[in-house]
C-alpha cells in the first residue's frame, strides 16, 4: 500500500481526496493551450533586441532623431491669425537610409472637410434645440487648417510635398544616410481658433466684456514626426484623442505679439530687460532669488489698465529651449504674471503663473504653489527637473501640456467667490499638467498609440502629490484631513470597472479606440499602480523600480514593454500576471468567502474517512497506526465531546506521537491548536490578487494575514486554506481595507452581512 | 437677456464639438442604477452625473446662475423638474410617475436618488432617456438595470433615446 505513504499528515480528509480521486474519466477531454493567469508574456511583448533590452532598458543600439528648429512667429490679434517660418535641421541618428521625412500638421484637424469632423457616427435627432439645429446643418465650419506657403531647401529650391490630412511627406532630393543631417524650412498661416467654444486645446478664449483674447497656442507648428525602432515613421494620424509623438531637440523661437501682450513660453527667455518695463524686470529679477513666495512681476491693476487700449506696436520676445520635445506659449494683454524660486536637488527653477483677472482671487492663492509642490514631488519620486521653469497659464476649461508650460482650469464665479469644487478642481489639474513635464515630456512615450504611459502615470503621480499639497498646505483643505483625490484610490475605480463589458477596453488600446477615455487611459492605470505600490510590491521596491524607469528614459523614447519590463526588472517580483490582467484585459476583482468549515480530532475516524477507504475497499485496520481522524462540525460523526476536549485527549495516535517524538518535535506550542478551519475563498472575478484576509476571533482579536497571489495559479475559481489556531473563529473578512478595487463587497464577509443597500442608506437618511 | 447671458447661452450650446486634452473631467457620461425589489415592486433608480455637467445644464435651462456643491440657493424643485423632462418611464403607454428623493454630492459627483412603485404584474417597462442630451451632444446615459440576480446595461445616447427594459426574466 505505497499510497498510504502519502497520508501521514493529520488533515487526511482534506488533503488526500486530490491524490486518491485521480481515475480516468469516462470521455476523453480535447487539449488546450495555456489560459493560465500567470502565463509569462512573451506572446505579447516583443522580441528584445539590440535597440531595448530584456531588462526594459534601451539597448547598445539605441537611437533616436534629433530635430531642432529655429521659428519666427507673428500673432495678429486683430485678425486672429497666426504666421510662421521655420526652419528645421533634422539628424538622422538611425542606421537607416531615409528617402522622405513625415511632418505633422496638427492643425488640419480644423479643416472645413477634415475626416476628424466624422470620426463619429451621428444620429437624427427628432427634437433638437434651434441653435443645435442651426449648428448642425446651417452653420459654415470653421475655417481652420495650416496654409503651408512654401516648403524649401537650405539653398532655397522648392522641396515637393504631399499633405496627407495631418501628415505630410517631404521627399528628399538625395537619401539622408545614417549620421547625416538636413535642413530644410516651411512658410505657413492659419486661422486661430476660439478654443472654448471648439473645447479645442489650442486658440483663444473672447472676453466679450473689453473685447481681448488671451491665447494658449500649441501644436500650432508644422513638427516633424518620429521614427524610431518600434514604428519606423509614427506617422498615425491625428483624430482628436490620441496625443503626440514628438522628437527632443533645440528651439529658437523669435515670437512677435502685440507690444502690451505679456507672453510666456517654452523655453528660457533671452531679452527680459528689453522687453520689460523698468518696473517689470526689477520684479522679475527679484523674484529669481524669492524662495517663500510668489512675486509679481504685473500687477492685476496694471492688466487691467492695459484693458481698454490695444496698441498698434509689436514687440518679439525671443526664447531659446535646450532638449525638449515642442514648443508652446501664451500671449495676453490680460494677463497678470507672477512667479518664485523652488529649489529643485541643486538646481533652482522658476515656478511661474499667467492669468487674467478673471482667475483672481484663486489664481494669485494657489496657482504657483500648486506648480511648486508638483516639482517638489515628482523630482522625489523619477529625477530633478531638468528645466529652468514650469508655468501654468489659466484657461477657461481645458487643461493640456507642454515642455515647461501648461493651461489650466479653474474659474471663479463673478463676484470672485469659489467652491471648493473649483478650487481642488483648479490644484488638481495645475498638479498634473505640470506633472506632465516628467510624463511625457522628459520620459518621452508615444502618446499617439498609448494614451496610459503618460496619463496613467501621471495621474498615479498626480495623487501622491495631491496627497502630499494636502500635507504641506493644512488650511487650504480645512475641514478636510486629506486632499480629496479624485482619481487613485482603489474604490473609485470600482464603478468603471464593474460596467457594461461592451463599453470597456483593455487600457492597452489605442486612445482613438476606447469609449471612455478618462478612466481607461487615466483612473485605472494609475490606480492598478497604486494597488501595485501600496499592496502588492510595496513602497520600496515600487519606488526604486519606478526611479529606475524615469532615469532609464529620461529624455528617451520608451514603450509599454519598457515600462513592464523595468518594473520587474529592478524589484525582482513577477508581474507578468498583473500586467496581463490590468492592462491586458477588462477583468475585474471579485474575490469572497465562501464557506467556513470547523473541523476536531477525533477518538476514531469520522464517516468521510469511512467512505473514503471504502471506495478503495479498505477497512480501519488497513491504515497504518498513529493516524489522526479529522471530523468536520458539521459531519453526522461529529459527537460535542469533542470540542469540549483537546485534540491530545481526543486523539490517543496524537498522544503516543508526542511522547515518543518528545525530543525531536520543536514545539513552540506545547499544546496542539484546538480549532481547526477550512475556508474556502471564492474568485468570481477574473483577476487574480492577493488574497488579503481579517480574521476575528472571539477574544476579540483579530489577525490578517495575505495569503499570496500564486495562490490562484492551479484553481482560478477558488481556493481552500486551513486555519489552527487556540482562538474561536468568528469572522473572516477580505480586502477590509479596500485596497483591490473588488467590485462586489457583499461576499466579502463571514458570516455574510447583510448590508442596507446605498439607496435605502440614503432613504434612512432623509428620513430621520 | 444681455449680451453676457447671451454669451454664456451661446457658450454652453457650442460646447464640444471634439473630446480633447484633459478637459474638467474627460467624457460626458451618466449612469443609473435600476433596482427593483421583487418583494415590494419598489423600483429604485440611483442617477450618478457629473456635477458640473448638472450646473451648466441647469443654467441653460434656468437661464440663472446656478451653482451646486454648495448649493447658493434650493435647487432640488429644479432638479425634480428637469429630471421630469428628461427621464420618462411607461408601461403599454401609460407613464410611471417618478418620487425625486434627493440627492448626494461625492467629490466631483452628484448622485441623484428616486424610486417608483411598479404593479406586479408589470414584465416590461419602456425608458425614455434624454439627459443632458440638448445640452451636450455627445453625452452618454448608461442604465444598469438589477433584479435579485438578473442584470442588464444599457446605453442612451442622441441615437438611442428610448428602449424597452425586461424587468421580469
Amino acid at each position: 500500500m505505497r499510497i498510504l505513504t502519502y497520508v501521514q499528515v493529520p488533515l487526511l480528509a482534506l488533503f488526500s481526496v486530490a491524490l486518491w480521486s485521480q481515475e480516468a474519466p469516462a470521455e476523453r477531454e480535447g487539449g488546450h493551450t495555456n489560459s493560465n493567469k500567470f502565463k509569462q508574456l512573451y506572446e505579447e511583448f516583443s522580441t528584445p533586441n539590440r535597440f531595448r533590452t530584456a531588462s526594459g532598458a534601451p539597448g547598445v543600439d539605441y537611437y533616436q532623431q534629433q530635430v531642432d528648429y529655429v521659428m519666427d512667429l507673428e500673432l495678429d490679434d486683430k485678425n486672429t491669425k497666426l504666421y510662421g517660418e521655420e526652419t528645421i535641421t533634422y539628424t538622422n541618428n538611425s542606421p537607416d537610409v531615409l528617402t522622405y521625412l513625415w511632418v505633422q500638421l496638427d492643425q488640419n484637424i480644423r479643416k472645413k472637410d477634415a475626416p476628424a469632423l466624422e470620426k463619429n457616427g451621428s444620429g437624427f435627432q427628432p427634437l433638437a434645440r434651434a441653435s443645435t439645429f442651426v449648428k448642425n446643418y446651417m452653420d459654415e465650419p470653421f475655417d481652420g487648417g495650416f496654409n503651408i506657403e512654401s516648403v524649401t531647401s537650405a539653398n532655397g529650391q522648392a522641396l515637393p510635398y504631399r499633405i496627407n490630412q495631418t501628415m505630410m511627406r517631404i521627399d528628399l532630393p538625395s537619401p539622408i544616410l545614417p549620421g547625416g543631417q538636413y535642413h530644410f524650412s516651411i512658410k505657413w498661416w492659419y486661422n486661430v481658433n476660439n478654443h472654448v467654444t471648439n473645447r479645442a486645446r489650442s486658440g483663444y478664449e473672447y472676453f466679450p466684456e473689453d473685447g481681448n483674447r488671451a491665447y494658449v497656442i500649441a501644436q500650432f507648428f508644422p513638427r516633424m514626426a518620429v521614427y524610431n525602432d518600434v514604428e519606423g515613421w509614427q506617422n498615425y494620424q491625428f483624430w482628436g484623442n490620441g496625443e503626440f509623438a514628438l522628437n527632443f531637440g533645440n528651439y529658437e523661437v523669435n515670437l512677435t505679439v502685440p507690444a502690451d501682450h505679456i507672453v510666456e513660453a517654452t523655453g528660457q527667455l533671452q531679452n527680459p530687460k528689453e522687453i520689460l518695463s523698468r518696473e517689470e524686470f526689477k520684479r522679475y529679477k527679484k523674484a529669481q532669488n524669492t524662495f517663500d513666495s510668489p512675486v509679481i512681476i504685473v500687477t492685476q491693476d496694471e492688466a487691467e489698465a492695459k484693458e481698454a487700449v490695444f496698441s498698434d506696436k509689436k514687440k518679439t520676445w525671443r526664447y531659446v529651449a535646450k532638449n525638449v520635445r515642442d514648443f508652446a506659449f501664451a500671449s495676453s494683454r490680460k494677463f497678470i504674471w507672477d512667479m518664485m524660486a523652488v529649489q529643485v536637488g541643486p538646481r533652482k527653477v522658476m515656478a511661474v503663473s499667467l492669468y487674467p483677472k478673471e482667475g483672481n482671487p484663486l489664481w494669485e492663492e494657489y496657482s504657483t504653489r500648486a506648480v511648486a509642490q508638483s516639482l517638489d514631488t515628482y523630482s522625489k519620486y523619477t529625477f530633478n527637473y531638468p528645466y529652468p521653469k514650469a508655468v501654468s497659464v489659466h484657461a477657461k476649461n481645458q487643461g493640456m501640456e507642454y515642455p515647461m508650460i501648461c493651461w489650466n482650469y479653474g474659474r471663479p464665479n463673478e463676484d470672485g467667490t469659489y467652491s471648493d469644487r473649483t478650487k481642488f478642481g483648479m490644484i488638481s489639474v495645475i498638479i498634473h499638467e505640470v506633472g506632465h513635464n516628467y510624463f511625457p515630456m522628459i520620459v518621452n512615450s508615444d502618446e499617439r498609440q498609448w494614451g496610459w504611459m503618460d496619463e496613467g502615470l501621471d495621474t498615479f503621480m498626480q495623487y501622491l502629490t495631491e496627497q502630499q499639497f494636502g500635507v504641506n498646505y493644512p488650511e487650504a483643505i480645512a475641514p478636510l484631513e486629506a486632499f480629496p483625490s479624485r482619481r487613485g484610490a482603489p474604490s473609485k475605480i470600482v464603478p468603471y470597472m464593474s460596467g457594461d463589458q461592451s463599453f470597456i477596453s483593455p487600457i492597452m488600446s489605442n486612445p482613438e479606440n476606447v469609449f471612455q477615455l478618462g478612466p481607461n487611459a487615466y483612473g485605472k492605470p494609475a490606480t492598478a499602480l497604486n494597488i501595485l505600490r501600496e499592496t502588492i510590491m510595496g513602497k520600496e521596491l515600487f519606488d526604486y523600480a519606478f526611479k529606475t524607469y524615469a532615469q532609464r528614459w529620461i529624455f528617451k523614447h520608451p514603450t509599454p514593454e519598457d515600462f513592464f519590463r523595468t518594473m520587474e526588472d529592478a524589484s525582482a517580483v513577477d508581474l507578468d500576471w498583473f500586467w496581463r490582467g490590468w492592462f491586458y484585459s477588462t477583468d475585474y476583482v471579485d474575490i469572497g468567502v465562501g464557506s467556513v468549515k470547523k473541523y476536531y480530532v477525533s477518538p476514531k475516524p469520522g464517516k468521510e474517512v469511512d467512505e473514503l477507504l471504502e471506495q478503495y475497499n479498505m477497512t480501519p485496520e488497513d491504515l497504518p497506526e498513529n493516524m489522526i481522524y479529522m471530523v468536520a462540525e458539521d459531519s453526522e460523526s461529529f459527537e460535542p465531546s469533542m470540542a469540549a476536549s483537546s485534540a491530545i485527549d481526543n486523539s490517543q495516535s496524537l498522544r503516543n506521537y508526542i511522547e515518543e517524538n518528545n525530543a525531536e518535535i520543536d514545539r513552540t506550542n506545547t499544546e496542539p491548536p484546538k480549532y481547526f478551519y477550512e475556508i474556502e475563498f471564492e474568485k468570481p472575478g477574473g483577476l487574480v490578487m492577493p488574497l488579503i484576509v481579517e480574521y476575528s476571533y472571539a477574544d476579540g482579536s483579530t489577525e490578517r494575514v495575505t495569503y499570496p497571489v500564486q495562490v490562484w495559479r492551479k484553481n482560478d475559481a477558488s481556493v481552500r486554506k486551513v486555519l489552527a489556531t487556540n482562538k474561536e473563529l468568528v469572522g473572516v473578512t477580505i480586502d477590509p481595507d479596500e485596497e483591490t478595487a473588488d467590485i462586489d463587497t457583499s461576499n466579502n464577509s463571514w458570516p455574510k452581512e447583510e448590508q442596507a443597500s446605498d439607496f435605502d442608506k440614503f432613504k434612512a437618511k432623509i428620513k430621520g | 437677456m444681455n449680451l453676457q447671458t447671451m454669451f454664456k447661452k451661446i457658450g454652453l450650446l457650442f460646447i464640444m464639438l471634439l473630446t480633447m486634452g484633459f478637459t474638467l473631467h474627460d467624457v460626458y457620461i451618466s449612469s443609473m442604477k435600476m433596482e427593483l425589489i421583487p418583494t415590494s415592486g419598489e423600483l429604485q433608480l440611483t442617477l450618478q452625473v457629473f456635477t458640473d455637467d448638472l450646473e451648466l445644464v441647469l443654467q441653460s435651462q434656468s437661464g440663472e446662475e446656478i451653482q451646486l456643491n454648495p448649493d447658493r440657493q434650493a435647487t432640488n424643485s429644479l432638479i425634480a423638474a428637469y429630471l421630469k423632462s428628461v427621464l420618462k418611464f411607461s408601461a403599454a403607454k401609460t407613464p410611471i410617475s417618478l418620487e425625486y428623493l434627493g440627492k448626494e454630492y461625492h467629490d466631483d459627483l452628484t448622485l441623484i436618488y428616486m424610486q417608483a412603485k411598479l404593479a406586479d404584474e408589470m414584465s416590461e417597462l419602456e425608458l425614455t432617456h434624454q439627459l443632458f442630451l440638448s445640452e451636450l451632444p455627445t453625452q452618454q446615459n448608461l442604465v444598469h438595470f438589477k433584479s435579485d440576480s438578473y442584470r442588464k446595461s444599457f446605453l442612451f445616447d442622441a441615437r438611442m433615446q428610448k428602449s424597452p427594459i425586461r424587468i421580469r426574466p
